[in-house]
């Protein structure tokens, strides 16, 4: 009898628990601004099937309904702005649409906050895979650093130590400092890769750089569509529906949110090349699809 | 509209106002296009000319401190100088003092002379240090650049300003007083204004008095010495992220002492005299780009050359007063647009308005103003017919007052045999209309109301001159190797060639111009400086056919070599023949660059010149077999990547060296120590 009533107890607490494991919950999203990219993303993944009882909240641009967050378990935000925002409401958040710098700052400001994060930048190692791949043969590839970036100088040597390509990072201070240090870079090896900071790699910086580039006949990659676009060889980088999929997921594998994961880098990625400019430099690169499967080959995080 | 500004003030905004840019911003958001299509040096593997560029490198390595002098890298040019006048440039012969049957321009603005519709080549308001390539078109090409690129087309890029930063000084001294000293300023990388003011000045002795003794005869030649302050300035900035916006201003201002010393027995007509020059220039130039491959400009220039020389010529006791005065004005409109009709049809059209004027009592008689009115409309179509084969179909159309109306075509097939190599067949048609000089030329001397010397004389209408153009060419770019192959063989049919002819005022003479129907002008005096005259006329058809070839390996660490050599066959009507056009290009002709890289940041350069016998038309004569050597060896300094270094130049390590006409003058060489120094 004691064995059937243990027996009846176990299942039901078997079932609660396998119930709630497999419960949607209710997310909250809350983008930076009312329109632009985080828009694009936020309806993209109300308009998705998921596990999960997605609603938009609101932008941080335009502030929050007392209310709006209503029962949500946990709060993505999309863009740095909205996840500045939402710390003080003090709910499991996670952070998207934002670098890696992004993330430091938000922790450094909420040091024990339920905070996790997904990152715009791509891995290290996926934009080495890139370089390796379009220019095999190249000697050394350059790292043009800033304030912003440096701090992924370490990731970076960590990843060319393991796979190559033999890299020299340089590092400019200022945006006067970036023409010396990419002659520098370019004087010396095959290409450079620049990657996001407000220093080195703003729109009037670009094109000085992009100019240079050009005029040392050596290729840039970079880490936007926008930079090959306006002259760079090549680059992997994130876009609203890459990103979106990593939302989604990253959505599907949540569970409990009091255990946040880590924080990671996009897992998905566009890839871009520009051919008039390899076809300027007399470089001979593969097409994007050989790329792209190149670097989908190669074990990335 | 607005949607660019919202997206020009989110991209920029921040960034002007301090405040950090949204990540999205630095991912998502579109750049300025900064690598267009026009800024991209096409190919040699899709382009459907033949051509040579010279870059960066190879106009450091050479030495050369004129921008006339960096054409001997190319096959099948020829380079000289005279004391009389401008350098010369000529492509497959036909050559004379006045180098109009090639077009030359610098960032896309046309700058020969409107009075000769040659190039002023020590005139240009720029500096070897300021370029950062010259592309060379090897050949005629008026469907794209319009009349008048008839033998070839030069166009001078400038480095871009937004590359630069910071000051700069280039110094040059050496032997004989020769000098050549720059400064350059640069605006910062962070300016919203890209701007470079460049600002030298320099002097050398080009020619001394060159003496022959010749059966007791003395004929003492004339001799050249030029001086130039040059200022430059180049802006441009980013209306929009879509929007450039360019100025170029050019200054120049010098001093030409040249002429025949009193010892002379020959022309005491050009006594040695100072010619004060001055040349300014404006460009403005607007480029939208829509995306890489879509692109529309609108440019506008303003240029004006002044020249000022008087002298007096003594003739049997009269002092005859003359002048050699030239203001000559060009204002110029030109819009463009190029894109593409799908992925594999990509087009460019455009048209312009250009009005050229001259005022030269000297040279028209007249203190009106001599001018000439053209507008022109050009479009070029590139249809990638299949993966190896593109077709390009282009032509410029041109209304000239003087000479009507004209239709240059041209067709091109590019077929690449593998992603590396490429073969080329190009044919088509060009013209080169006739320049002021050659339609309206009254070049008088008077002397108390009398015409005691009339010399260019337009005294019959002319045609334009024509060339029918066909060749194959071979281009192959081996990254692997570090070998680039440039290879042609071509055919070119000219006729109308235009050229000057004498008749004399004097009807003892077996030239008297009444015979051809040239009556002595009213006024001409009974006892003038001479009775000579040159009228114009087209003489015929010259044939001229050869083949060209370039060679450019190079290793990194080694160096690099660049080998041209071509070969050229002028056939001519007997007319011509006895002008000597079938002589005016050497049948062979070679030039080597040699960079070798050395240990300590040391690199030591070659260049060698070699062409066989050839005969300068005209004021020129014939120059025999000849071997030009110059040497080079540098050091860099400061960070890597920097153009800092020292340097020591030979130029013409034979010495003294005949020049445009082997008996008359000898071109001094150059022996100078060079710095060059940034911060």
């Amino acid at each position: 009898m004691v064995s059937r009533a243990l027996r009846f107890v176990l299942f039901v607490l078997l079932a609660l628990a396998v119930l709630s494991t497999a419960s949607a919950h209710d997310v909250a999203i809350v983008t930076s601004r009312a329109q632009g990219p985080e828009r694009d993303v936020a309806e993209a993944l109300l308009a998705a099937d998921g596990p999960h009882r997605l609603f938009l909240a609101g932008s941080a641009e335009q502030g929050l309904a007392p209310d709006a967050l209503g029962n949500s378990v946990l709060v993505v935000a999309l863009g740095a702005d909205a996840a500045h925002a939402m710390l003080e409401h003090g709910r499991p958040l996670l952070a998207a649409l934002i670098t890696a710098n992004d993330f430091k700052r938000l922790r450094a400001d909420a040091p024990q906050a339920a905070l996790t994060g997904l990152l715009l930048d791509q891995p290290a190692e996926r934009h080495l895979a890139l370089l390796r791949a379009a220019l095999p043969g190249m000697g050394c590839a350059g790292l043009l650093l800033g304030p912003d970036s440096l701090s992924a100088q370490r990731r970076f040597e960590t990843a060319a130590g393991r796979f190559g390509p033999a890299l020299r990072p340089d590092f400019a201070a200022t945006a006067r400092d970036v023409l010396p240090v990419i002659e520098r870079l370019l004087a010396g090896c095959g290409a450079v890769l620049t990657l996001p900071d407000p220093v080195v790699s703003n729109p009037t910086v670009a094109r000085a750089v992009l100019l240079t580039s050009y005029r040392m006949q050596r290729p840039l990659f970079a880490y936007s569509r926008a930079w090959v676009e306006a002259g760079a060889l090549a680059a992997v980088f994130s876009t609203p529906a890459t990103a979106t999929r990593d939302l989604l997921d990253w959505l599907a594998e949540f569970e409990d949110p009091h255990r946040l994961p880590p924080p990671r880098p996009s897992r998905h990625f566009d890839l871009a090349v520009n051919a008039r400019v390899a076809r300027a430099l007399n470089l001979s690169v593969p097409d994007e699809d050989t790329l792209r499967a190149a670097i989908a080959a190669g074990r990335l995080p | 509209m607005r949607r660019l500004f919202r997206s020009c003030l989110f991209v920029f905004g921040p960034i002007l106002t301090g405040v950090p840019v949204p990540a999205t911003a630095e991912f998502f958001s579109p750049l300025p296009v900064v690598l267009t299509a026009s800024r991209l040096a096409q190919s040699p593997l899709d382009a459907p000319a033949p051509v040579t560029i010279i870059d960066r490198e190879m106009i450091d390595a050479s030495g050369f401190t004129e921008v006339h002098d960096l054409l001997r890298l190319v096959p099948g040019f020829l380079v000289a100088d005279w004391p009389n006048g401008s350098p010369t440039v000529a492509n497959h012969g036909m050559g004379d003092a006045f180098d109009r049957r090639i077009k030359v321009l610098v960032d896309g603005r046309t700058v020969n002379d409107p009075l000769w519709g040659n190039t002023q080549w020590q005139d240009l308001p720029l500096r070897v240090d300021d370029i950062d390539r010259v592309e060379v078109v090897r050949g005629p090409h008026g469907a794209a650049y319009g009349v008048n690129a008839f033998q070839g087309v030069i166009n001078i890029i400038t480095r871009a300003p937004a590359t630069e930063s910071g000051f700069s000084v280039i110094s040059r001294l050496g032997r004989d007083g020769f000098h050549d000293h720059g400064v350059r300023l640069n605006s910062h990388v962070d300016s919203p204004i890209d701007w470079r003011l460049s600002a030298s000045r320099r002097g050398a002795r080009n020619f001394r008095s060159h003496t022959v003794i010749d059966d007791g005869d003395v004929d003492v030649f004339s001799r050249e010495s030029i001086r130039r302050t040059v200022v430059n300035l180049q802006a441009s900035t980013l209306l929009t992220p879509a929007d450039e916006l360019r100025l170029q201003l050019g200054l120049v201002d010098g001093v030409d002492d040249r002429g025949y010393p009193q010892t002379s027995g020959e022309a005491p007509e050009w006594p040695i005299r100072d010619e004060d020059v001055r040349a300014r220039s404006l460009h403005l130039a607007w480029t939208r780009s829509f995306d890489a491959g879509r692109e529309f400009s609108l440019q506008v220039q303003h240029q004006t050359h002044r020249r000022r020389a008087a002298w007096i010529i003594p003739d049997a006791g009269r002092e005859i007063a003359t002048d050699l005065d030239t203001d000559t004005r060009r204002d110029s409109l030109e819009m463009q647009y190029s894109g593409a009709l799908s992925s594999a049809v990509h087009f460019l059209a455009g048209a312009g308005a250009r009005r050229d004027s001259v005022r030269s009592q000297r040279y028209f008689d007249t203190r009106k103003r001599i001018t000439g009115h053209y507008t022109y409309a050009f479009g070029s179509l590139t249809w990638q017919a299949s993966r190896a084969l593109a077709v390009n179909l282009g032509g410029t159309w041109e209304r000239h007052d003087y000479s009507g109306t004209l239709f240059s075509p041209r067709l091109a097939f590019n077929y690449a045999l593998d992603e590396h190599s490429a073969l080329r067949l190009s044919m088509g048609k060009s013209y080169r209309t006739p320049s002021l000089i050659e339609s309206h030329a009254r070049e008088t001397i008077r002397h108390e109301g009398e015409i005691v010397r009339r010399l260019y004389n337009a005294l019959q209408r002319v045609d334009p001159e024509e060339v029918h153009h066909v060749e194959l060419g071979y281009v192959a770019r081996l990254p692997r190797h570090g070998l680039s192959i440039d290879a042609r063989v071509f055919h070119d049919r000219y006729d109308g060639y235009l050229d000057d002819q004498t008749c004399r005022y004097s009807a003892s003479s077996s030239k008297y111009c009444a015979l051809l129907g040239f009556p002595t002008p009213a006024g001409f005096s009974p006892s003038p400086l001479s009775t000579s005259t040159y009228y114009f006329l087209n003489l015929g058809r010259a044939t001229v056919r050869g083949a060209e070839l370039t060679l450019d390996w190079r290793r990194a660490g080694w160096g690099r070599v660049v080998f041209s050599q071509a070969f050229t066959d002028i056939r001519t009507t007997r007319r011509m023949q006895d002008e000597q056009v079938g002589d005016s290009a050497p049948h062979a002709t070679s030039a080597l660059l040699l960079i070798k890289e050395l240990p300590g940041r040391w690199r030591a350069s070659l260049g060698y010149y070699h062409q066989h016998p050839v005969t300068w038309l005209n004021d020129g004569g014939v120059m025999g077999k000849r071997d030009r050597f110059d040497l080079k060896i540098a050091r860099a300094f400061g960070p890597r990547g920097s153009d800092n270094e020292f340097a020591l130049t030979w130029q013409s390590v034979g010495g003294r060296y005949p020049d445009f006409d082997g008996e008359k003058f000898r071109h001094e060489p150059r022996l100078f120590a060079s710095v060059r120094a940034s911060w």
